[in-house]
């Protein structure tokens, strides 16, 4: 064994700049996908206004509470699994591989169809605006096209000042959400008592009748949650789970103040409002004591928030696809890069060629663009959130096999991480599922029975089922790619290491090491 | 001139340093990069810090580095090393408190590319000349340099015969940064099974070497900050 002798450390062995991104990048980076002002504007508003209850706040945090403590027993979990954060790695170690790949491929998707109903409902009320403002009609699709050409371009070729842009836009959506959520708080103020104020706090509502839709409903609206993670390894340690923690506190706060505000200023009137005035009721209710400019500010930044939603889902489609064709689940392909700007090209453009499939549809039947964002939004969420619940089952039982292999691993986290936070938020995240499923003529906006009902849950069992053959066809042709699957890349695993190295492999690396290599150049 | 006499590097029809023969393989003959700066700068350190496990001078075990002093070398004759190795060295060395290769990585990728190409352009290979917009590009001297290492690297994969630890490293790196579109096209199921058998029976210093390149660029990618 040779002895190792260091030089004497220098001044700037205290820190390694690394270019590495810091806690307040990942939080902004995941949170402008986000896209708060849509979620309290359009979704949260068409919640009151389709289920006919108020409410929002108290399911909000409710579902942000399933969220926290999935994360609680989660992050370790990904961290020691893959880096990068994948729901599916999470689960192909956890459960298995065949419902891992389904998983994969749902996420995918699911995050595909989010970013097309996005189109639809941006071509919309951009549209009206721009109707309203300059009397000039132009039709919803020729925008939502306009709008895919230039998300495709973004996408493509990576634009660093998108970026930044996006962020200046999600920081002024942040503050407008809050200004008019403070200014309808100082119209409630002359009549809030405590009572008024606490009824939309209430527990007992979520468990009235109607409550299931309107759970189900906050959790389509916090889909992008769990972004951070994916920043796992381009960011500094402890960063992801900060932003995390960040993330969920900040938009939970918004979205509970904001929906809070506008229940307690209208109070029974609400809903009545709602379904009159639709994605503008929040908006008018602002103008009210901010003046008309009000509206104006508003819809423009609604539009720039469903644009860098748009840009953002897009983006996350694409490294999805990018991450299946490296794992050798989607053709090889996908892994295919733009040079210089390095973003995934194939992902990027099969995202377009969805989305312009999605707008010609609409187009040429002429069916109502509103109803592309409920179809693929809700499709999409629901689809995100069942991988979701199935990968809240997928930790516990992957720290109890860390267990029955290596037993420190699993002390060195703890039980409440292991077991206690992972379980409670698989049964809330299983039933906030199911109400998601039980309601999901509501979500999807169509009559209970009709044929959406059953093509949504349909497509999500046909993706995990296409996943499991897929999976298993690999299992018999490429034993090796199978393998790699959830273990963070082909290489990662031919080379056997990864944070998951075996015990004996780290033997032999210790006897092994400090033996120079023999290759003489 | 004496500097160039000094640093020249064997000629091009021997094997070159890893860190060239791969700048060559992730650069079009024209010199534009085939990668994002940040994912090439992750591919390049890789292959530098594999050059100093070649000589000996390196050792990576369960992530971290650990840098071997040159008295330790009783089985083998020190190697001397070129400039930049050197520098990459006494930069590990200098700041041992670091040893976490991830963030090692992460710290060289900035300018991986600019140092390999000042070595390639002290020894006469690469001219350094600016774009119209004035990105920086290291174009090859001889179009045919690039092809060579290429070339040698494939014919060695599809004979199947020998292929040298250097050269399973390379392919290792190469398939870690996903360049192999490019290097191995066309190579056949049971040609890319012997390959990877040829990586996974590398040494344990480059197996980890390869996967935290592999584990960056996939991280690069999903941050969007190739």
């Amino acid at each position: 064994m040779s002895a190792v002798r260091h030089a004497q450390p220098t001044h700037s062995s205290t820190a390694l700049v690394t270019n590495q991104l810091g806690v307040g990048a990942v939080t902004s980076k995941a949170m402008s996908a986000q896209a708060p002002l849509t979620v309290v504007a359009g979704l949260f508003i068409i919640a009151i206004a389709v289920t006919g209850f108020d409410g929002i706040p108290i399911a909000v945090i409710a579902v942000t509470v399933a969220l926290a403590l999935f994360q609680v027993g989660f992050l370790p979990a990904v961290q020691k699994i893959d880096r990068a954060g994948t729901f599916y790695a999470c689960i192909s170690r956890g459960l298995s591989r065949p419902l891992g790949v389904g998983a994969g491929l749902s996420v995918w998707l699911g995050y595909a169809a989010l970013q097309v109903g996005l189109y639809g409902v941006f071509g919309a009320v951009l549209s009206e605006s721009i109707a309203s403002w300059f009397g000039t009609q132009i039709p919803w699709w020729v925008l939502a096209f306009a709008a895919c050409g230039v998300v495709s371009i973004i996408g493509l070729r990576s634009v660093k000042e998108a970026g930044t842009l996006l962020l200046i836009l999600m920081g002024l959506e942040f503050a407008a959400t809050l200004v008019f959520s403070v200014s309808n708080l100082i119209g409630a103020w002359p009549t809030l008592t405590w009572s008024s104020a606490l009824a939309p706090l209430a527990v007992s509502l979520l468990w009235q009748p109607g409550a299931g839709a309107r759970i189900a409903m906050a959790y389509v609206a916090v889909v992008g949650q769990e972004m951070p993670t994916a920043y796992g390894i381009e960011a500094k340690p402890k960063a992801v789970g900060r932003a995390v923690v960040l993330c969920l506190v900040l938009t939970g706060l918004l979205y509970v103040f904001a929906t809070w505000s506008l229940s307690v200023l209208l109070g029974p009137t609400l809903v009545d409002r709602a379904r009159a005035e639709t994605t503008n009721l929040f908006f008018n209710v602002a103008a009210e004591r901010l003046g008309p400019e009000a509206v104006t500010a508003g819809i423009a930044l609604l539009l720039t928030s469903m644009f860098a939603g748009l840009v953002a889902f897009h983006n996350t489609s694409a490294r999805q696809a990018w991450i299946l064709g490296r794992d050798g689940v989607l053709p090889m392909a996908m892994t295919r890069t733009m040079p210089r700007t390095g973003a995934p090209a194939v992902g990027s453009v099969v995202q377009s060629v969805f989305g312009i499939a999605a707008i010609v549809l609409f187009a040429v039947t002429s069916w109502n663009p509103l109803l592309l964002f409920f179809y693929g939004g809700t499709s999409g969420a629901v689809a995100i959130l069942t991988v979701l619940a199935v990968a809240s089952l997928a930790v516990p039982v992957y720290y109890q096999r860390l267990r029955r292999t290596d037993g420190s691993e699993h002390a060195s986290v703890g039980v409440w991480r292991a077991v206690v936070a992972p379980i409670s938020a698989f049964v809330l995240l299983l039933a906030i599922t199911g109400m998601a499923y039980g309601n999901r003529d509501v979500l999807l906006g169509v009559e209970p029975g009709s044929a959406m009902t059953y093509v949504l849950p349909g497509t999500i069992l046909s993706l995990f089922m296409i996943g499991a053959v897929r999976a298993l066809r690999l299992r018999s042709r490429h034993p090796d790619a199978y393998a790699a699957i959830g273990h963070g890349g082909q290489v990662a695993t031919a080379t056997g290491l990864g944070r998951t190295a075996v015990p004996a492999q780290r033997q032999r690396a210790d006897t092994q090491a400090p033996e120079p290599a023999k290759a003489a150049r | 001139m004496s500097d160039r006499a000094l640093f020249a590097r064997p000629r091009i029809f021997e094997p070159m340093a890893l860190a060239d023969d791969l700048f060559f393989m992730a650069h079009t003959p024209t010199g534009a990069p085939r990668l994002g700066p940040r994912c090439l700068g992750f591919g390049l350190v890789g292959a530098l810090l594999a050059e100093l496990v070649l000589v000996g001078r390196l050792v990576v075990c369960e992530g971290k580095t650990r840098v071997v002093d040159e008295a330790d070398l009783h089985c083998q004759k020190p190697v001397a090393l070129d400039p930049l190795s050197a520098e990459v060295l006494h930069q590990l060395q200098s700041q041992w408190l670091h040893r976490d290769l991830h963030d090692w990585l992460a710290h060289l990728a900035g300018d991986a590319e600019a140092r390999v190409g000042r070595r390639l352009a002290v020894a006469g290979l690469v001219r350094r000349q600016r774009t119209l917009l004035g990105a920086v590009r290291w174009r090859p001297v001889d179009v045919n340099t690039d092809a060579v290492a290429q070339s040698r690297l494939r014919a060695d994969v599809l004979s199947g015969t020998r292929l040298s630890s250097s050269d399973a490293v390379l392919a290792g790196l190469i398939l870690a940064m996903h360049l192999d579109r490019h290097v191995f096209w066309g190579i056949s199921d049971h040609d890319r099974t012997y390959l990877q058998s040829k990586i996974r029976a590398l040494d344990e210093s480059f197996r980890q070497l390869i996967s935290v390149v592999e584990e960056s660029v996939t991280g690069a990618v999903l941050a969007g900050r190739t």
